[in-house]
């Protein structure tokens, strides 16, 4: 079940990297959520992947989408500078992720820690409610104030 | 005991977001794979906080999924405002010199 997810996952974003039309972009983006979603489902944190699944498909997705239907989103932007390096620096990039993540599986993921417990999403949630309630109020606040910005922006540029 | 096909899968998200931020010319394709580079991170603290057990990489699954909703909603009011006004033009490299 595992590699098939993955495999779902990795052809997805993919495809968000390849279609050249950004609506395509978008539902390939949809896709791979969806199954990123299916990995937290997986790993029995159910209410992360319930969060993943309304936040990008009833917000960001259909948000975006009619953000592109409104504008027209092809136009090029102007590449002024030599980008040939780019590549080279991604690949740079991604060995040193590798690594990093091979130096995880050499140290066993461990670091001195209590080795792993099962952890549930309620208890997540528990944990948050209880301890954490202040990351609950930033996130709401910060919300209310990107609603509030975002509204002002657009307000501001009809006058 | 998480799998390690998932880690891959996390680091797999994180370069593809960033060859897309690099190789895509248009506006909405980078968000679209700032988006994707901010899955895989998501994903990868998820993953961590899983196998050891820890709680803290949840609290930081869920900021970051509030806070990649808030920059694309900001970012997308900044393009339609800037195509429907005309006055002012996103630029891609800024000339500081």
């Amino acid at each position: 079940m595992e590699y098939v997810l993955s495999f779902f996952c990795i052809l997805t974003a993919l495809g968000v990297i390849i279609q050249k039309r950004p609506l395509y972009s978008g539902v390939w983006l949809f896709a791979a959520s969806l199954f990123i979603a299916g990995i937290y489902f997986y790993l029995n944190v159910v209410h992360f992947g319930a969060l993943q699944i309304i936040i990008f498909a009833s917000s960001i997705v259909v948000i975006s989408a009619l953000a592109l239907m409104l504008n027209n989103f092809n136009k090029k932007l102007p590449r002024s500078i030599n980008r040939d390096y780019f590549p080279v620096a991604s690949g740079f990039l991604g060995a040193l992720l590798f690594g990093i993540l091979l130096l995880f599986m050499e140290s066993n993921f461990n670091f001195g820690m209590q080795q792993s417990r099962e952890i549930t999403s309620l208890e997540v949630f528990k944990f948050f409610v209880e301890r954490n309630g202040l990351v609950f109020e930033l996130a709401g606040l910060l919300l209310f104030g990107s609603t509030i910005a975002t509204l002002y922006i657009l307000k501001k540029e009809k006058r | 005991m998480t799998s390690m096909v998932f880690f891959l899968v996390a680091v797999f998200l994180i370069i593809l977001g960033l060859i897309g931020l690099v190789l895509k010319k248009d506006v909405y394709s980078l968000l679209l794979s700032l988006e994707l580079s901010f899955l895989g991170v998501s994903l990868f603290f998820a993953l961590i906080a899983k196998h050891l057990g820890l709680v803290d990489g949840f609290v930081m699954v869920l900021l970051i999924l509030i806070t990649m909703a808030i920059h694309l909603g900001i970012g997308l009011s900044l393009i339609i405002a800037s195509q429907e006004s005309g006055k002012f033009q996103i630029k891609e490299d800024l000339d500081f010199y």
